[in-house]
């Protein structure tokens, strides 16, 4: 059984003029020591959907289905049950480092402070504990880093600093919500790196949120891309990115500059722009801006069916027609 | 199916009125409008709704509200009721002029403050701090003493420690616009310094001022009030509502003949404050409820 | 001739109780007409601040800049000369770009009526035709910024600045604000410009890999100084700065083969105290004694290539060896 599993999870909000379903309908399923990928665009629910999982969501926020971790069903846990997940089974890395750090505490007091409360260490061992994971994250000079603030480092040390934050209570899954987009790609790279090898060494599992197909390419496993609201296509890593099936996956890989290409392949822009979460188009939410769309798509919600070890969402499967 | 579509669809005049904030339909910005209305009503009628003159005499003096003065009356036998209402006529339009001359003033020179920055900037806003230093009344008492009490002199005194709030805000709002990247886009296609401040600065700036002086008014009809109360405002047999109350305060066991006119101060400026919050909370760009979409 | 030329630029911020930052440290670039220049560096290289130099948004300390050989003032109180009016910009935000108390349409006529290009009833088709060129419903003539997303607004910097008839656009980061469908569009969209009304742009931009698919040639920048130009494709499959090959070497692909982007180590220095002889030596892979010593200049390679980096003097260098093979290196 996997070791986080999402079924039919969808996500209201409330809106000016009723609620507002920003995530509808989303199946995944996170595998021990994976790394599984949310992508796409802005607003397709890809952040809501995470949020949900660690019940993260505004106040507001109306929740359905079901979130499957080690046998039990988030959705169904009071708040106060949640905080015994949340931190400490599921942890989470955001964009901005920031988020997880305190501005106006050191670096040590921030991890001690952690450990010393969620693991009831003593002062001597939270201090030893902060130092192991700050090499975890390759800190140059940890001892050193426990007495400087937030602010001294970089925004690439940040992140690693707001990863050893994730780490302190040992969870199995990270969170990670667009980690390395705030980063310059040399720095990126450093993060990926960090993030692959914390998976195989720890056997970490990683639910990796970003917008970024080459971020996604280089190390998640697995990987549904969301549309809209909906999941249109999920597979294999490798698969999806070598032959998308789904007309949106093809539409973005087109759209992206493929550094591994020779020079002469342009950029394929999809038309249109994604509609509005309060006004989604009925069928297909992609459809209006389909090339291969046909009458069908235009009424009938595509179901996600296993397509050759994938699941796919669209009845027209561009690959059968262009074979 | 068409045909039941067209049916719930408004005619073309009803969909295009404009909608209103939703800061703006909350209870309080209703109650704050309702209120004021209701004064600004009184202001124009009170000849019509008013029983009596405000200074007519003749009536049984000091007495308690009855069925004949509902307020009660002064001492000099006045009806109280018709002197609060004719007091809207008095309270209402100087301060509207005060916070009018305050912000013309303070708007002004604040936009040059921010506009030019260097000496010029230096230099207002040395003038400003130094207003400022003073507590507004004990300036404002200065003032009056000087050029003499009268309601004249009591709003000329009441400009002069009102206008740095304007130009203060003015100034900031000027130097942040200024510094836009519309604004920049606008210098790089031609446009000097000065067609910015009026197309493009100033338009961004109105909102919060507009704010500041809503608020701002209930401050003027307390100030106002105030310098009445102190006898250096308007002077009898004016029935303003400041100058009412620290009439009857001389008759303390007589309470109706403050009381009222305290409520209608506190009622007036109430309202502004309701009308001012509920304003800022419409005009707050991060809680703009136009924007479609967001940032990522 | 070249249209823009950019000549040592230097752009230095005073600092309050600190030392003044050289955030440009003697820059120089060329834009020929209707050419794309693409200049990439990551945060911090000074590539927004010689952007808004080249713009004539801010006077550099010292060097030029010159349109058609005669040099650009700095923006003043006044309005700027219709000549460099010719030399417009587009900035990275497109949500703080566009004034939202305005009518799209009263902005994209500033620069026709400012610049009195035409007649006042005239200027609305003008409008209306430039609304076409980049793509957007003519309707959006009467409606508010706010009423668009990210890459229509852009859209709409981009035909503002059109409106001015220009000869160069400086383009400040125009597509990293855009989600990767509208990053396409966009991207397209000053291609075709380019290549259509021969308008001339310097793109500024983080993203070597979406520079490569639009610019003609390619500076790198690094702490303030320029490390290599060259021709896109020659640049891209040769390049010759370490710097430039790190930057290619962290590009991640979306081809699914799994392979890992290569990080860079150590970290950007602070660009107040920048490195002494080649910027770049702290991180280098290939650094050696000559690098940390002296500053290597910009010397011109083959034709249009050039890199500052003491591994291509002839005298200096102690394996003359091709620079990819330390690309394998990984950690």
């Amino acid at each position: 059984m996997s070791l986080l599993e999402v079924e039919n999870l969808r996500v209201h909000l409330p809106g000016a003029s009723g609620p507002v379903t920003v995530v509808d309908g989303v199946d995944f399923a996170v595998e021990e020591g994976q790394v599984f990928g949310l992508a796409g665009e802005s607003g397709s629910g890809k952040t809501m959907s995470a949020l949900a999982v660690l019940g993260l969501l505004p106040r507001r926020a109306q929740v359905e289905g079901r979130i499957i971790y080690r046998g039990r069903d988030l959705v169904a846990l009071r708040e106060r049950e949640m905080r015994s997940v949340r931190g400490r089974e599921i942890a989470m890395i955001f964009q901005d480092p920031m988020t997880s750090l305190h501005p106006m505490l050191t670096v040590g007091r921030a991890l001690s402070e952690h450990l010393r409360q969620h693991l009831k260490l003593s002062r001597a061992d939270a201090q030893r504990r902060a130092v192991e994971l700050l090499e975890e994250v390759r800190i140059p000079d940890p001892e050193g880093s426990l007495r400087s603030y937030p602010h001294h480092f970089s925004g690439g040390m940040r992140q690693r600093i707001a990863i050893a934050v994730a780490l302190i209570c040992n969870p199995s899954i990270v969170i990670a919500d667009e980690p390395t987009t705030a980063l310059d790609v040399t720095v990126q790279a450093g993060i990926l790196g960090l993030l692959d090898r914390l998976r195989q060494e720890n056997g970490l599992s990683v639910l990796l949120i970003t917008h970024d197909l080459g971020v996604m390419s280089s190390i998640a496993d697995r990987v549904s891309v969301m549309y809209a609201g909906r999941i249109v296509e999920s597979g294999a890593t490798a698969e999806m990115m070598q032959r998308p099936r789904h007309p949106y996956t093809e539409g973005l890989l087109s759209a992206l500059p493929h550094p591994e290409a020779g020079d002469e392949r342009p950029l394929v822009a999809i038309p249109g722009s994604p509609p509005a979460p309060t006004d989604p188009p009925p069928g297909c939410r992609f459809h209006p801006r389909c090339t291969y769309a046909v009458d069908s798509c235009r009424t009938q919600v595509p179901q996600l069916v296993e397509v050759d070890a994938r699941r796919l969402a669209c009845p027209v499967d561009p690959l059968a027609v262009k074979v | 199916m068409s045909t039941a579509s067209e049916a719930i669809e408004l005619p073309a005049r009803y969909r295009r009125l404009p909608r209103v904030h939703p800061a703006l339909r909350r209870p309080l910005a209703v109650t704050g409008a309702a209120i004021l209305a209701i004064w600004v009503l009184v202001a124009i009628f009170a000849p019509l709704i008013a029983p009596y003159g405000p200074d007519v005499l003749g009536n049984s003096l000091s007495a308690a509200p009855s069925s004949a003065h509902i307020f009660g009356t002064d001492q000099l036998g006045r009806d109280v009721f018709s002197r609060v209402l004719y007091g809207a006529r008095i309270s209402l339009p100087i301060s509207a002029l005060l916070v009018l001359m305050s912000l013309t003033i303070g708007s002004t020179v604040g936009s040059l403050a921010g506009y030019f920055g260097g000496v010029v900037d230096g230099v207002i806003m040395r003038i400003v701090d130094l207003v400022f230093a003073f507590p507004a009344i004990i300036l404002a008492l200065v003032v009056t003493a000087v050029l003499g009490p009268s309601l004249q002199n009591a709003v000329l005194a009441l400009v002069v420690v009102s206008w740095p709030t304007y130009a203060r805000v003015v100034r900031g709002l000027v130097m942040s616009a200024s510094q836009r990247e519309y604004v920049q886009a606008s210098r790089l296609l031609g446009a000097s310094a000065r067609q910015t401040l009026l197309r493009d600065i100033l338009p961004n700036v109105i909102g919060p001022v507009v704010v500041l002086a809503t608020l701002d008014f209930g401050n003027a009809i307390l100030l106002l009030s105030g310098l009445s109360f102190l006898g250096l405002g308007a002077q009898p047999p004016t029935a303003e509502w400041g100058a009412m109350v620290s009439y009857g305060t001389q008759y303390f066991q007589d309470w109706w003949m403050s009381t009222f006119p305290g409520l209608a101060i506190f009622s007036s400026v109430l309202a502004l404050n309701f009308l001012g919050d509920s304003l800022r909370d419409a005009l707050d760009p991060h809680g703009s409820w136009t924007t479609r979409g967001g940032r990522r | 001739m070249s249209l823009l030329e950019l000549q040592d630029v230097e752009v230095t911020y005073q600092r309050r109780g600190r030392a003044p930052v050289r955030a440009v440290a003697g820059a120089s670039l060329t834009i020929g007409p209707g050419e794309i220049v693409g200049l990439v560096g990551e945060s911090g290289c000074g590539k927004s601040t010689l952007a808004r130099a080249a713009a004539g948004l801010l006077a550099p300390s010292s060097g030029r800049v010159l349109l058609h050989g005669q040099p650009i003032a700095a923006l003043s109180r006044r309005a700027r000369p219709a000549r460099e009016v010719k030399l417009q910009m587009v900035f990275q935000d497109p949500y703080s770009s566009l004034n939202p108390r305005r009518r799209i349409g009263s902005q994209l006529a500033d620069a026709l009526r400012i610049n009195k290009l035409m007649a006042p009833e005239l200027q609305r088709a003008r409008v209306i035709e430039l609304l076409e060129q980049v793509g957007l419903p003519t309707d959006a003539i009467d409606s508010y910024p706010h009423q668009f997303s990210g890459g229509q607004r852009q859209r709409l910097a981009i035909s503002r600045a059109l409106a001015a008839q220009p000869e160069v656009l400086v383009l400040d980061e125009p597509l990293s604000a855009l989600d990767a469908s509208a990053q396409a569009q966009v991207a397209n969209l000053l291609v075709n410009l380019c290549r259509e009304l021969g308008i001339a742009m310097l793109l500024i931009s983080h993203d070597l890999a979406i520079v490569r698919q639009i610019a003609d040639r390619i500076s790198v920048m690094y702490l303030g100084v320029v490390v290599e130009s060259g021709p896109t494709e020659q640049l891209w499959t040769d390049p010759k700065h370490p710097y430039t090959e790190a930057l290619i070497g962290a590009i991640p692909h979306a081809d699914g083969l799994g392979v890992k982007p290569r990080a860079l180590r150590g970290e950007v220095p602070d660009p107040a105290e920048p490195p002494a002889g080649c910027r770049f030596h702290p991180r280098c892979e290939r650094a050696f004694g000559k690098c940390s010593a002296a500053v290597p200049d910009l010397i011109s390679l083959d034709r249009d290539h050039a890199a500052a980096c003491w591994l291509h003097d002839p005298e200096q260098a102690p394996q003359p060896s091709p620079l990819k093979d330390a690309a394998g290196d990984s950690h």
